[in-house]
């Protein structure tokens, strides 16, 4: 909207503008606040499920890493259990054979002559005793010749008894029985090979006159310790277990055959050296935990192998549960974060969609919902909504007044009958030949024309309306044959201040047709046209010796209307007062003093304020209620 | 507002997946996963020759977790039945296959179709078109003929020989007899007779007893060899000396007995083993089969119990 279209033709228009412009100046207002109050909504929902997220992760992982660990101490622990309990029962069989071993040699050997008839019985009655284990039971002479085996059987020919190694460990280490590792029998003829486990040592024998050093064999099955064995297993997947000597040869393996064919490998040296206990390897880049525990007499070593992996594989369930809690937790979360941040914003945005309804021109209904704060916020908004809706209003309705104050005061400015009855007197002069004063009166007319105009300004200096008044008067002299006299006293001080334009006149027009105009010249009819300061401003009086009038009906001319004179202009007092209360503000405006017979004094109340150009737009703006 | 609540309805059906995901995971580890099955069709598999074989077949399929499928005590000797056990054990829900075809030609026909759609290994014989694990037959009979020449060194100009075979025509033998052929070539020996035997015991005692009386007989099939070393035990070959191959624990009593003067011993147990393996690894996507060859062992009397031996002693024990 341009200045001129706003000035005085389409104000309601500019007003609706500006009103509107007014409410869309909230726009960037409402729009930061719904940018924040989204992000609020976000921001709410985001850190909740973060913070709620990274403590179930700590939560999470914490329990899952002491679950690990608690279950790998559980799983060893368990191993060494069971290591245990199986040692004890390869001892318990261990020590059987040696008990064996000693009968035969305490009980038959020692206590019968070689070859006898009663040991051959004794040792009978032993095999017998455990046949299921017992593969053989020998006696052999230092240089190796069978001397009585249980159960007979053909000797082969071809084996050196003497290099086999059971029987070289039995004559080094006299006074202890030895175990060898299991090997094929190769002794006496049989329909197959077994697999048998030496317990060999050396006997004195009673051979008659001098006793020899000879050599108890007993063979036993090394099925029963390979069976014992295959029964271990472990609570881990990939467990195993294995039985080696001090120097790491297998005596027991579940892949044992495997293993001496090559096609598989086990690294049994840092375990065969190891003392009982835990141990931490890496084989061929495969880490592993050993659990070792001696078996007594013999040296051997039981071991449990668990690979890392086993221990990964056993906690994939855990793994894969507290990931199923976590993730079910989270989309839990995630919704009631989304409901309770739902909650506490929505408040916050039905106050805004209802601004939002304000700006865009409906009603300033605003819905006071939610938290307190949010009601006493919205409760403001909404005073504050309707406190601009009034003001606007007023602003408009002062808008209205003043612009019907400015056409009413125009108007009386070309009025017809003022002008028709001063060229009426111009024309009465020129026909009279008195073209000076009829050069007057024109001169006077364009004056007066040229300030009521004023290049459509309300705001004028106290000159040019001292001047327009002047005029005016001068207009009115001539036409009234100078039957009253008036005056002008004003200071100069006063002469260069902002007034509104078009006051004096009326007020003249009705000291002329309500105060001297009918009084007879010797009467002695007065005007006086004052000024000066006072304590709140400036003012402008308009003083007359006429007919006055009664005290209220000066009390009410300022309130019940305009008399309109058939020789005045028809614009009243009431207009001239609110004129100046509309631009110059409500404290400042007419003053009436009237007395019958005595005269009228009216009293035009401004603000000093020099007249500048910023003055004047500043004044002419309050106006039009920017 | 609309474009949160689809933001949100993305972000929990996105978790939604994720969990449904790992519940079928849970369930999935936790039911025990069916471990796929290997058949064996090979002919009269509980004969103690297969023994090694069978051993090492098991041990292998317990180190790779697969089930294995022995088709019990079958007589494969005409191709129908190899036909019809192949069948049945691929319809029982066999994943790969693991044959010793005793007949060629059309057997071998039907693993070169069956490796089309399914993993097949022969076991012991070799074929161009089908992946096998076996021993160098040729090899093994070059050795037999080598042992022969070793002891007899030059003496061999004169000699008789008599050759045994399986009744069979898969080419192992075949491949076995040309091996001996060609290291007997210029030697000297003159070859009798070469004849087929499948039958056992008495039977094929009685085949080898009609056959002319010979200085040598190369034996090279276990059940031959068994049945000549039976023979010379009891005297009953003419005074004949026996060379040959064999897998069985009789073989090595008769050997130690020295009623074989020697004996080529494949290893029976790594066949068994890499032949699982091998299938095994055919069960994997993208895997190509790849033939083995397996070695054998060259065992005297005087060497059976000597600590290079000890591993096929202890798979040949109890």
């Amino acid at each position: 909207m341009s200045a001129k279209e706003t000035e005085g033709r389409e104000k309601p228009e500019g007003l609706q503008g500006k009103l509107l412009a007014l409410r869309s100046s909230l726009h960037p207002i409402r729009k930061a606040a719904g940018t924040r109050l989204r992000s609020i909504r976000t921001t709410i929902n985001i850190t909740f499920t973060v913070i709620f997220v990274a403590i179930m992760l700590i939560i999470g992982l914490t329990l899952y890493g002491r679950f690990v660990r608690v279950a790998r101490q559980n799983a060893i622990e368990a191993t060494q259990k069971t290591l245990s309990q199986s040692s004890q029962t390869l001892e318990q069989y261990l020590n059987g054979m040696r008990h064996v071993s000693d009968a035969a040699y305490y009980s038959s050997i020692r206590e019968n002559d070689i070859g006898s008839r009663r040991l051959l019985e004794e040792l009978s009655l032993l095999y017998e005793a455990d046949k299921e284990s017992i593969v053989t039971i020998a006696v052999y002479s230092s240089s190796g010749s069978l001397l009585a085996a249980e159960p007979v059987a053909n000797q082969k020919m071809e084996p050196d008894v003497t290099r086999q190694e059971w029987f070289q460990a039995a004559i080094e280490g006299i006074e202890n029985p030895h175990f060898s590792l299991p090997h094929v029998q190769n002794l006496f003829d049989a329909d197959s090979y077994r697999r048998v486990i030496s317990l060999s040592r050396s006997v004195d024998l009673n051979t008659g006159d001098e006793p020899e050093t000879g050599v108890l064999l007993l063979d036993f099955s090394s099925s029963d310790i390979e069976q014992m064995m295959q029964q271990l297993s472990g609570p881990l997947e990939g467990q195993y277990y294995y039985l080696c000597d001090s120097d790491g040869n297998l005596i027991a393996h579940p892949q044992k055959a495997q293993i001496m064919e090559g096609l598989l490998s086990e690294d049994t040296s840092d375990a065969a050296k190891h003392p009982d206990g835990i141990l931490e390897e890496t084989v061929n880049g495969t880490k592993r935990t050993l659990i070792i525990h001696s078996i007594s007499y013999t040296g051997w070593k039981m071991v449990s192998v668990i690979p890392n992996s086993s221990f990964r594989l056993g906690m994939l369930n855990v793994r894969l549960f507290i990931e199923i809690l976590l993730l079910m937790a989270g989309m839990i979360v995630l919704a009631v974060n989304r409901v309770v941040a739902g909650r506490i914003s929505r408040p916050i945005m039905e106050l805004n969609d209802s601004v939002k309804a304000y700006e865009a021109g409906g009603a300033p209904r605003i819905e006071p919902g939610g938290s307190m704060e949010i009601r006493h916020l919205g409760r403001s908004i909404q005073a504050s909504y309707e406190r601009i809706d009034r003001l606007m209003q007023q602003i408009v309705n002062e808008q209205n007044l003043r612009r019907i104050s400015e056409i009413d005061a125009l108007q009386s400015q070309i009025n017809p009958h003022f002008l028709y009855n001063t060229l009426d007197s111009i024309t009465w002069m020129i026909e009279g030949g008195k073209n000076d004063e009829a050069v007057f009166m024109i001169s006077e007319l364009a004056k007066l024309f040229r300030i009521s105009l004023s290049k459509g300004r309300t705001i004028i200096p106290v000159r040019d309306e001292i001047q327009h008044a002047r005029s005016y008067m001068n207009i009115q002299k001539a036409r009234y044959k100078d039957r009253f006299l008036v005056e002008f006293n004003l200071p100069e001080d006063i002469m260069d201040c902002c007034t509104v334009k078009l006051i004096l006149q009326p007020l003249l027009e009705n000291a002329i047709y309500y105060g001297v105009g009918d009084m007879d010249v010797d009467d002695g009819g007065k005007i006086i046209v004052s000024g000066g300061t006072e304590e709140n401003g400036i003012y402008l009086r308009v003083e007359d010796n006429g007919f006055g009038m009664p005290e209220e009906t000066a009390e009410a001319v300022l309130t019940k209307g305009e008399r309109v004179h058939k020789h005045g202009s028809g614009v009243g007092l009431v207009n001239v007062h609110n004129r100046i209360r509309l631009l110059m503000g409500e404290q400042y405006g007419l003053s009436v003093e009237s007395e019958e017979d005595k005269g009228t004094k009216i009293t035009v109340h401004l603000p000093k304020i020099p007249y500048t150009e910023e003055n004047r737009k500043k004044l002419e703006g309050k106006g039009d209620g920017n | 507002m609309a474009t949160e609540k689809r933001r949100f309805l993305l972000i929990e059906l996105l978790l939604a997946a994720v969990l449904s995901f790992l519940l079928l995971s849970l369930v999935l580890d936790r039911r025990q996963k069916p471990q796929k099955v290997i058949g064996v069709v090979i002919h009269q598999s509980s004969e103690a020759s297969w023994r090694g074989f069978l051993s090492g077949a098991r041990a292998a399929a317990e180190d790779e977790s697969v089930v294995l499928s022995v088709a019990e005590n079958v007589n494969l000797m005409k191709a129908s039945d190899f036909d019809k056990t192949v069948q049945d054990t691929v319809s029982s829900g066999a994943a790969a296959l693991i044959a010793k075809p005793v007949t060629g030609g059309a057997a071998l026909e039907l693993m070169q179709a069956l490796s089309g759609r399914m993993p097949v290994i022969l076991a012991g014989v070799s074929d161009a078109s089908v992946c096998s694990v076996t021993p160098d037959n040729y090899a093994m009979g070059h050795s037999v003929g080598e042992e022969i020449r070793a002891d007899y060194e030059s003496g061999l100009s004169g000699k008789t020989l008599g050759i045994l075979l399986p009744e069979e025509s898969a080419g192992d033998a075949q491949q076995a007899l040309s091996g001996l052929q060609d290291a007997l070539d210029g030697s000297g020996v003159k070859i009798l007779y070469k004849v087929k035997n499948s039958l056992t015991d008495t039977g094929g005692a009685d085949v080898i007893q009609r056959q002319q009386w010979v200085d040598i007989v190369a034996a090279l099939d276990d059940n031959n060899l068994g049945i000549a070393g039976e023979l010379s035990l009891s005297r009953n070959l003419h005074g004949a000396v026996v060379y040959g191959i064999g897998k069985s624990e009789k073989n090595l009593h008769l050997l130690e007995k020295k009623a074989l003067r020697a004996v080529i011993f494949p290893d029976e147990f790594t066949m068994g083993y890499e032949t699982v393996q091998t299938a095994v690894q055919g069960l994997s996507r993208g895997r190509s089969l790849s033939p083995r060859t397996i070695p054998y062992k060259i065992l005297r009397p005087s060497t059976l119990f000597a600590e290079d031996n000890n591993a096929l002693m202890y798979l040949m024990s109890r």
